[in-house]
């Protein structure tokens, strides 16, 4: 389309022309005036103008912006996606090499019962563990905004002091409270409480226990913050409307801080569901996750292409639980994740 | 037995309410008659919210009774109580229509849902807000949201309607719109107003009692002409506009006046009352709109005339406010002069002149 075809451009130009000649006496100062100008402009128009410069503004939008968030973006977030999403497709040679055959091997393979099992396995780990981190997180924020009072930040403290140290060094740690001879086994058995050693590790328990405990300070934050913004006003208001304390939080306090849930959901569930380490360490055979696969295809098999397609299948999976989350939060969801 | 009729419809006993470094409520004792409109006026951080919050059972008190129609209601949380709020913030509910804002205290209260909508539906045609109904408070202005917030409160048909500044956040010109719209709904709903504020004017225009409190303290309970003609304490006198206060004692008294000698030496004249002992008076106030000032060449017979000179001149719209210097004491003395009448009796700031005032326009002051 030429530049002269849209006709509101040049109403909008004669608008703001007309309007600098008028106020051309009066301005104080080469900055603030300007700025001041630029409000005025916006401000006094009339509402027909203004509706025209959103749509001249729409007609821009074809244009793409290069801009540092554009470069960033196809650097670290498309182009691996890419190679990822192109690697799916080919072939893995006898070497580990990757031979560039087109197949839809690989996607074909997802389907095979083993794999779908993993596949399952995964998602119900990841759902458990989400939901659990809510159940707990969601009182743990709540009992410190509520009650935490001046302590309140020190408390939050608490619950990220631990994010600090290192996953794996963690992970350890728990192993050797929780092993077979580890410290609550061996305490357990001089107490006479038990008589042979709780089997705690190796189990689908212990890998959703271990993943709570590694995420769920990513569960506690947005929710702490979307309580925090909360107008301490409308539970008054909704006290004196006659809502007792019990009806008064499911009508007010959990719909207002929904964004906060959606953002922790999203927070706890994608490293749910990419990770390797926890059913490595807590787990047994039995546990093996989808990102214990894609080790397996890159590091024992050197399968990449195979490995690619999973990863393929866990953003996809990724893609879609956001997508609903933030369907059903907006914007507000969002703006909590960042 | 008494009466059902003149049993308050709010009544606080002794009411004590005490902050870490301040009692923000300080043994206040009122009765809110049935049917009219209570305004609590006093400047800010006075206590007055407070004890509207303690009302509506958002605060505990300390100490001292909260009645509503007769029943102490100390206990009872704020959700069973027979009184609703409307808050400074108006504190809407984002989240839901204005429909679900109105509807929210019925379904609370576990009312059908054909009568919720019925009378959802009244309500919003009283406030004037049909059309709307499928809006968020952030869709509105500021003069709608303040419908929704009283429509949210008035559904409920409370037996009193807390007012916390309500008319607070909006600008002058729809604040005075609202304040004739509140009297309107007042008379139609006919439900008790308690209403708290720190706007002088607004509090006369609309109430039928006003209680003036300072510092935690009730200053002065009485209808807004009583309060504004008659203020007893000199705080009360300052806060409602009375400038000119003259702390003195009383000298003489007969002839239905009393003679009193200010703490500057000037004689000032007042009407006695038979109710007040002379010893009580601690000085008078004069409202500046009872302030004459004269040309100079007037003579000094008569009571209340004294010399001065004009100190300053400030244009004020409908009248010019001047300050003027008394020679006797040197003190200030303030006249609100009408802009448009004086036009012919020009005064200029240095002229010397002669103000006076009539024994009548002297209010005696108790504390």
């Amino acid at each position: 389309m030429p530049r002269g075809a849209c006709p509101e451009r040049h109403e909008i130009l004669r608008y703001a022309q007309n309007d600098t000649k008028r106020r051309a006496g009066n301005d104080k100062g080469m900055f603030f005036g300007s700025f001041q100008t630029a409000f005025r402009i916006v401000g006094e128009m009339p509402g027909n103008l203004r509706e025209k410069i959103r749509k001249y503004l729409a007609k821009q939008a074809h244009l793409p912006s290069v801009g540092p968030v554009s470069i960033w973006t196809i650097l670290f977030v498309i182009a691996p996606l890419g190679f990822i999403l192109y690697f799916s497709f080919l072939t893995a040679g006898d070497f580990g090499q990757i031979l560039p055959i087109f197949t839809l091997e690989n996607y074909q393979a997802l389907a095979r019962p083993v794999v779908a099992e993993v596949f399952l396995r995964t998602l119900l780990f990841s759902l458990a563990t989400t939901m659990i981190c809510l159940l707990l997180g969601y009182p743990l924020a709540y009992f410190i905004v509520m009650y935490g009072g001046r302590w309140r930040i020190h408390l939050l403290l608490l619950v990220i002091l631990p994010e600090w140290t290192s996953y794996l060094i963690r992970l350890y740690a728990i192993r050797m409270l929780s092993g077979r001879a580890g410290l609550i086994n061996s305490a357990l058995l001089s107490l006479g409480l038990i008589s042979s050693p709780l089997g705690i590790l190796y189990n689908p328990s212990a890998v959703v226990l271990t993943l709570v405990y590694g995420w769920l300070p990513l569960m506690v934050l947005p929710v702490y913050a979307s309580l925090v913004g909360l107008n301490p006003s409308l539970l008054e208001a909704s006290a004196d409307l006659g809502a007792t304390p019990f009806r008064r939080f499911f009508t007010v306090t959990l719909p207002l801080t929904k964004g906060g849930i959606l953002a922790g959901i999203i927070l706890v569930f994608i490293p749910c569901i990419g990770d390797w380490l926890v059913p490595l360490l807590m787990g047994g055979t039995k546990t093996f996750m989808a990102g214990n696969l894609v080790y397996l295809h890159f590091i024992s098999a050197a399968n990449i292409p195979a490995g690619s397609t999973i990863g393929v299948a866990l953003t996809a999976i990724v893609l879609i639980i956001m997508y609903l989350c933030i369907k059903a939060g907006g914007k507000e969801a969002t703006e909590r994740i960042i | 037995m008494e009466n059902r009729e003149s049993i308050p419809c709010v009544e606080l006993r002794n009411l004590v309410k005490r902050f870490p470094g301040v009692t923000a409520v300080d043994h206040v004792s009122l009765k809110v008659e049935k049917g009219k409109v209570f305004s609590l006026l006093g400047p800010s951080g006075c206590g007055k919210t407070t004890a509207l919050r303690i009302i509506a059972g958002l605060e505990t008190m300390d100490e001292g009774d909260v009645l509503i129609d007769g029943k102490v209601i100390n206990d009872v949380p704020a959700y069973k109580r027979d009184c609703s709020i409307v808050f400074q913030t108006l504190a809407l509910f984002p989240h839901m229509t204005v429909e679900a804002n109105v509807s929210y205290g019925l379904e609370q209260r576990k009312v059908p849902k054909d009568e919720i909508r019925k009378r959802v539906g009244e309500i919003i045609d009283l406030m004037g807000l049909g059309g709307m109904e499928k809006r968020r408070p952030s869709q509105l202005s500021g003069g709608q949201q303040q419908r929704v917030a009283l429509a949210r409160s008035l559904i409920l048909s409370p037996k009193v309607l807390l007012l916390d500044e309500p008319l607070a956040s909006l600008d002058r010109k729809l604040r005075k719109g609202m304040q004739v719209e509140l009297k309107r709904i007042q008379r139609e709903v006919g439900i008790t107003f308690l209403y708290v504020t720190h706007d002088q004017k607004e509090a006369l225009s609309l109430s039928d009692t006003i209680a003036v409190m300072d510092k935690g303290k009730l200053e002065q309970v009485g209808t807004p002409e009583e309060i504004y003609e008659t203020p007893r304490t000199k705080r009360v006198a300052d806060f409602i506009g009375a400038s000119n206060i003259f702390p003195g004692k009383v000298i003489a008294s007969g002839n239905g006046k009393v003679q009193l000698e200010t703490e500057g030496g000037s004689r000032v004249i007042a009407l006695e009352n038979k109710d007040i002992r002379s010893e009580e008076v601690t000085g008078i106030s004069v409202h500046p709109e009872l302030v004459e000032v004269l040309p100079e060449g007037t003579g000094l017979e008569g009571d209340n005339r004294f010399r001065g000179k004009i100190v300053e001149m400030i244009y004020q719209g409908d009248f010019i406010e001047t300050k003027i210097c008394l020679d006797q004491t040197g003190g200030l003395i303030t006249s609100y002069l009408n802009s448009r009448l004086g036009r012919e009796t020009q005064f200029s700031p240095g002229e010397e002149v002669l103000v006076h005032w009539s024994p009548e326009s002297s209010n005696i002051l108790l504390g």
